[in-house]
């Protein structure tokens, strides 16, 4: 809904109003547009309206070839744009049937890794923010910078990495990768603690935060939330360990599951996804093998005819892609599904009959990335 | 239509697809059988112009409410805004 509306507009014979929230507001992180239905401050409905940055990225990759296209998908979730560009790169070559060398597959790995920790940095710090607490943010921000850093230095780009070739990755790390990372990981194991004493345990912070937000197990499912979204909800849904890429099943790592359903426990498991990430950079980090980085491919790819499905973790949820090939250089058509437009589907659900300052708590631990609504 | 279904508890994979008419496309909608499928096929319906029958809500989702043509298909033609590449 487009045309001009009033911010606040009462409807008549009732004691409900519409309020709009967004599309420019703070609290939504980015371009949203909520339409909330309430009754004094009590939530009745909300409807979502999106497309405020929808670029049509799905149509625009009909165009691009199978090594351009994958780029475009850092565009969507830019907080976990590597994650977004493996799953691409996994689809074609599940296409083109090649091996990647174990040593692209470290790094990707490790990539991986480190875009999931810096992507739930930023979302600790902007969600206590929205809960009015300033302080992690910054803290937060200081920890992401080290990762960036080691973006840069290694692809180039801090936000958009851009490192994923079909076959493997785009050049070889930079000599000082192994030594920043490891100091990375010092820094962070203590740094985590302090998170927990800062914010975890805070009273306010719990109390604005438990049993705000219900999502039941089975409402999860129904609502195909993935991620960390469902994880709180005790859905099983982590990729990397039902359907394992690259090198997750050598990995020693567990999947955080909680049962309380509520906004605290969503919290919850993106804290204990950061130290399992620690974990699996630990073990990868010294047994980077030499060798290649990247696959003998043809300059110019050709998918064969089919349709090719590939599935991803991103910091997020599930993120597929699915390519249909005629055969050419590009795609005919590509589909990508992706985690923020089906957790946000459950928005309405979840927020029904709670107050107007527990909206922006519950979207805080959505984790909305808005351009992977919209792509 | 192409339906994608995945069940992470027994771990099946499920690809259901249904020939629809290009000039008139009507499918029942799944909307009741899993709610995720609301917000997907909006989508699709303005995307594509698939008629879904029985649906909750089924509007405009992403595009505005004004908008003319389905931009998904391969012949939409956008006389403004294209780009030939």
């Amino acid at each position: 809904m487009y045309q001009e509306t009033e911010i606040i507009k009462a409807i008549p014979g009732t004691d409900e109003m519409v309020l709009n929230v967004g599309p420019q507001h703070p609290a939504t992180h980015g371009v949203l547009h909520l339409l909330i239905t309430i009754n004094g401050e009590t939530i009745q409905k909300i409807e979502p309206h999106l497309g405020y940055i929808h670029r049509s990225i799905e149509k625009m990759c009909e165009s691009l070839t199978y090594r351009q296209f994958i780029y475009s998908t850092s565009r969507m979730d830019y907080l976990s744009s590597h994650i977004n560009n493996h799953g691409c790169a996994l689809c074609v070559e599940k296409g083109l049937e090649v091996e990647i060398p174990p040593r692209a597959q470290y790094i990707r790995v490790l990539m991986d890794e480190l875009t999931r920790i810096a992507s739930h940095c930023l979302w600790w710090g902007a969600a206590a923010m929205d809960l009015g607490a300033l302080t992690p943010f910054f803290l937060s921000f200081r920890d992401r910078e080290m990762i960036t850093e080691i973006m840069e230095e290694t692809c180039g780009a801090r936000l958009t990495m851009n490192y994923i070739v079909p076959g493997g990755v785009m050049f070889d790390l930079h000599p000082d990768f192994q030594r920043k990372v490891k100091a990375f990981i010092t820094h962070f194991k203590t740094k985590i603690n302090e998170y927990d004493e800062l914010v975890t345990g805070n009273i306010i912070f719990q109390n604005r935060m438990k049993g705000i937000g219900i999502l039941s197990k089975k409402d999860a499912i129904s609502y195909g939330c993935s991620g960390p979204t469902a994880r709180a909800s005790g859905v099983s849904c982590d990729i990397r360990k039902l359907y394992p890429y690259e090198l997750y099943d050598q990995l020693q790592f567990d999947e955080i599951l909680h049962e309380d359903c509520d906004s605290f426990a969503r919290y919850l498991v993106r804290l204990q996804e950061l130290r399992q990430s620690m974990h699996i950079i630990e073990q990868l980090i010294d047994n980077i093998p030499e060798g290649d980085i990247q696959a003998k491919t043809k300059a110019v790819l050709k998918l064969p005819k089919g349709e090719f499905y590939s599935r991803v973790e991103t910091a997020r949820g599930e993120f597929g892609v699915y390519i249909v090939s005629e055969g050419g250089t590009t795609p005919y058509r590509i589909k990508f599904r992706s985690p923020g437009f089906s957790n946000l589907s459950a928005l309405d659900h979840m927020t029904r009959g709670h107050k107007i300052g527990d909206l922006v708590a519950i979207m805080g631990t959505l984790d909305l990335v808005i351009p992977d609504i919209d792509r | 239509m192409v339906y994608h279904m995945t069940s992470t508890h027994h771990r099946h994979n499920l690809v259901i697809k249904a020939n629809l008419d290009r000039t008139n496309p009507v499918i029942e909608t799944v909307a009741d059988v899993w709610r995720t499928a609301d917000f997907h096929e909006r989508e699709v319906y303005e995307m594509y112009g698939v008629q879904f029958t029985n649906h909750p809500d089924l509007r405009k989702l992403i595009l505005p409410d004004d908008w003319e043509g389905y931009p998904m298909r391969k012949d939409f033609e956008d006389p403004i805004n294209m780009i030939k590449l």
